[in-house]
């Protein structure tokens, strides 16, 4: 049972999302916060509870109040008090090379994908966090 | 023993007189034939003229003995200086026995002494005769022994006197060989003339320099032989001038005037002309220097002066050039133009500069004060000034300042140019407002590639993602929920669409019109179509619009501007806390500052400063909260050329203010 955070403020993305996860062989529990800031309050505080923290993160940067990389600033500080190895995904609709390579200076993101996001995708994620977990 | 002639060096006359029969001498052989005369006269064999000094008696003349000093002399008082001394047997007196010559060869038994003194009654020495047996004189023997005396007194006068004429006579000769000396090697042509012009002397420089040998001209009129015909006249007039005023003073009037040689070339002379008068007779003396390469030299400064001057005069570069004292010493035509002033200047300092222009006398003080820093740190020095022309344009100059020290390091010129860079400037203000408009531009691309790939993109993923579902469904009431969702997606992208459609809009409208609008309209329209929510929540909006309440400005982006910031202060109101909005107005120069402040959530700042005005952005978390507002806003600001900034404080509230530029009013 894979514990899976969407970090998005788009209903409709989120909708879409659970739907193609739902469709896939794996049985996942599902996190949404629509913004990065109640993410990031609900990791802080649940930092230390492996049973809390989540195997993968699906992370939008366009956000309000805080956006995908305030939420890695400040993930970054946290990340090595967190008990449990996080696979973290950024998922933008920007096809901007620029936010690619920002995104890079983050050792905390796996990788950074691009809106949509297909049913082959997400199972080989969820097979890479296997493997690595 | 009285010293009979010691006392006669005490005053100048005496020491002259004594010169007649100065002592330490040789015999005079002239007084032989006087002597030989007194010893006839008295029968004596022995005669002879005697100086005493210092115990000493010494012969200066003798006849009948030789001898020329003894270390004896007689003994007798002052009073007896002018009688005769007559000693008629030596071995009777008990000095005179003594004496060498009595006591030794030729052993004299008889003498008699006469003293020389002049009419001025100093005693040079005395006459006596001498014999080898006792004897006698008598008086007419004495009365001649006396007259005899005065002879020789008057024989030593004369040849003293003729001794000063040779020695005059002497001088003359050498002085005359002196000036002919001078005459000859001097350097310049010497030629002296009678009063009538005709040349008398014609030194050897002025046969060098005029080809005319001194015998060739001698006996010619001096202004015939070396003036070319057309300045005879003019010299000739001169001398007669010379000769009527009888002034010996007139000289040093040295002319520059053409000269002529024998073959008849001219070339460059300096001449001066000195009237002399000699024992009553009057010359000319005319001194001639060649200057041809004087002339030449002058000539050769006058064009390489000529040229400089052509140099700076033309330049277009202003030019000056200060004394250590920073008064000027040169100012060109580019850097004054008019004559007047430009003469004016020169020796003056820039402080009676701006009195004589009646300018102001800050304008000193700025061009003392970078003179001063030239001076002090030995360096050159740049700067801009701007100063308005007569005709009241703004003329900008590039100055550089620079001193310049002679070969001991001390300060000798400050030179001063000045560029006129008025065009160069305008075309960098140009080009900074292009460089400006096409980074604001780059800026504007980018936020549109972010707004694009963003806001745009996200919508229409979901509606190609709902579609897919949609496609792959099989049952007709999921397909009705994928359905109903497409709905809201569609009418973000179409919001977003339209957003930024306006914004571009915006920005390509340059030839929006503006209008003065009256703020208080302005808001009173935003508060009708707010009215729902002030009424709800309380909102007290307070404005004092005294120092400005009408703007020239696009009266729908004004309207937008403040409906913008009302309904932002109202919606994100703080929670049980009354809203009060102010808005003021300040003037600024040319622009009204128009500020907008609330007491509502306020915005970390510090965390949202580059996403501000960014289109789709939002900060708190509120249902309406769609991130068009402030990016439209800042939009329709820039786009006037107008600016918008914030201050705000998370919890206290928040005040935008945005400056509207050129709101001068028209003097009414």
């Amino acid at each position: 049972m894979k514990k899976i955070f969407l970090i998005d403020d788009d209903p409709v993305f989120v909708y879409l999302t659970r739907k193609i996860i739902g469709r896939t062989q794996y049985s996942c529990e599902i996190s949404e916060f629509p913004d990065g800031e109640l993410a990031i309050e609900y990791l802080t505080d649940a930092c230390g509870k492996i049973e809390l923290l989540p195997d993968i993160i699906f992370l939008d940067l366009s956000m309000p109040v805080m956006d995908g990389w305030e939420f890695l600033k400040q993930y970054s500080e946290i990340r090595p008090r967190l008990k449990k190895d996080i696979c973290l995904f950024i998922v933008s609709s920007s096809i901007s090379p620029q936010e690619v390579e920002r995104s890079k200076t983050f050792r905390a993101v796996s990788d950074f994908l691009v809106k949509p996001l297909g049913k082959a995708k997400i199972v080989d994620i969820i097979n890479s966090c296997e493997e690595t977990g | 023993m009285a010293p009979a002639l010691t006392f006669l060096n005490k005053d100048p006359e005496k020491s002259q007189i004594s010169s007649w029969l100065p002592s330490g001498q040789p015999l005079e052989k002239d007084f032989d034939q006087l002597l030989l005369l007194a010893s006839q006269i008295c029968d004596t064999s022995i005669a002879a003229i005697t100086q005493v000094s210092k115990g000493h008696t010494f012969f200066k003349a003798i006849h009948g003995w030789d001898c020329q000093e003894i270390g004896w002399a007689p003994e007798k008082d002052e009073s007896t200086n002018e009688a005769i001394l007559l000693i008629k047997d030596t071995l009777l007196d008990k000095h005179f026995s003594c004496h060498p010559l009595v006591k030794g060869e030729p052993n004299i038994r008889f003498y008699a002494e006469i003293p020389l003194v002049t009419d001025t009654g100093i005693l040079l020495g005395h006459l006596c005769v001498m014999d080898k047996k006792p004897g006698s004189l008598t008086d007419l023997q004495v009365s001649t022994l006396r007259t005899l005396a005065k002879s020789i007194l008057c024989f030593l006068s004369l040849k003293s006197q003729l001794k000063e004429f040779k020695k005059n006579d002497d001088l003359a000769v050498r002085n005359e060989e002196l000036m002919e000396t001078i005459f000859h090697d001097a350097i310049d042509g010497v030629i002296v003339s009678d009063e009538n012009g005709i040349i008398l002397k014609w030194n050897p420089k002025a046969e060098e320099m005029f080809g005319w040998r001194a015998i060739e001209v001698i006996g010619k009129p001096f202004y015939d032989t070396v003036i070319p015909g057309r300045h005879q006249a003019a010299i000739h007039s001169l001398l007669i001038k010379y000769q009527k005023d009888n002034e010996e003073h007139i000289t040093g009037n040295a002319v520059e005037i053409h000269g002529r040689r024998k073959d008849h070339t001219e070339f460059n002379i300096e001449l001066s002309i000195s009237p002399a008068t000699i024992r009553q007779g009057r010359y000319f003396i005319f001194f001639v220097s060649d200057i041809t390469d004087r002339k030449l030299t002058a000539e050769k400064l006058d064009k390489q002066k000529v040229f400089y001057e052509n140099i700076l005069n033309k330049l277009p570069t202003d030019v000056a050039v200060f004394d250590g004292g920073h008064r000027y010493l040169f100012v060109n035509p580019a850097a004054i133009s008019k004559e007047e002033y430009r003469e004016f200047i020169i020796g003056k300092d820039d402080y009676e500069y701006v009195k004589y222009r009646n300018r102001e006398i800050a304008v000193a003080d700025v061009r003392r004060a970078r003179f001063l820093e030239v001076k002090n740190s030995g360096k050159e020095v740049r700067w801009e000034d701007s100063l308005p022309d007569p005709d009241g344009n703004i003329i900008t100059h590039l100055r550089r300042m620079y001193p310049v020290y002679d070969d001991n390091g001390d300060l000798t010129l400050v030179i001063g140019f000045g560029i006129d860079i008025t065009d160069r400037k305008l075309m960098e203000e140009k080009q900074t407002a292009y460089v400006k408009q096409v980074s604001v531009q780059n800026t504007q691309l980018i936020d549109f590639c972010s707004i694009v790939s963003h806001n745009l993109r996200a919508p229409l993923v979901n509606i190609s993602m709902l579609v897919d579902f949609i496609e792959s469904s099989e049952d007709p009431d999921e397909q009705k929920l994928l359905i109903s969702k497409l709905r809201p997606v569609i009418d973000n992208l179409h919001d977003t669409f339209n957003e930024l459609v306006e914004s571009i809009q915006i920005r390509r409208n340059l030839e929006i019109k503006s209008e003065d609008v009256c703020l208080n309209d302005c808001i009173k329209r935003t508060v009708d179509g707010l009215q729902t929510e002030i009424t709800k929540l309380d909102a007290c909006l307070e404005m004092d619009f005294n120092e400005g309440s009408v703007i020239r400005y696009p009266p729908q982006y004004l309207n937008s501007i403040i409906h913008n910031l009302v309904s932002n202060s109202l919606k994100y109101h703080q929670p049980g806390r009354k809203p009060v909005i102010v808005m003021k107005t300040r003037k600024v120069n040319d622009s009204v500052i128009l500020s907008v402040s609330d007491n509502g959530l306020g915005i970390d700042l510090v965390k949202h400063k580059e996403n501000f005005f960014k289109i789709g952005k939002v900060f708190h978390r509120h249902p309406n909260a769609k991130g068009f507002g402030l990016f439209m806003t800042k939009t329709q600001v820039e786009a006037m050329g107008g600016k918008i900034w914030v201050e705000s404080v998370p919890g206290n509230g928040t005040v935008f203010y945005i400056e509207f530029t050129n709101q001068k009013r028209k003097a009414s």
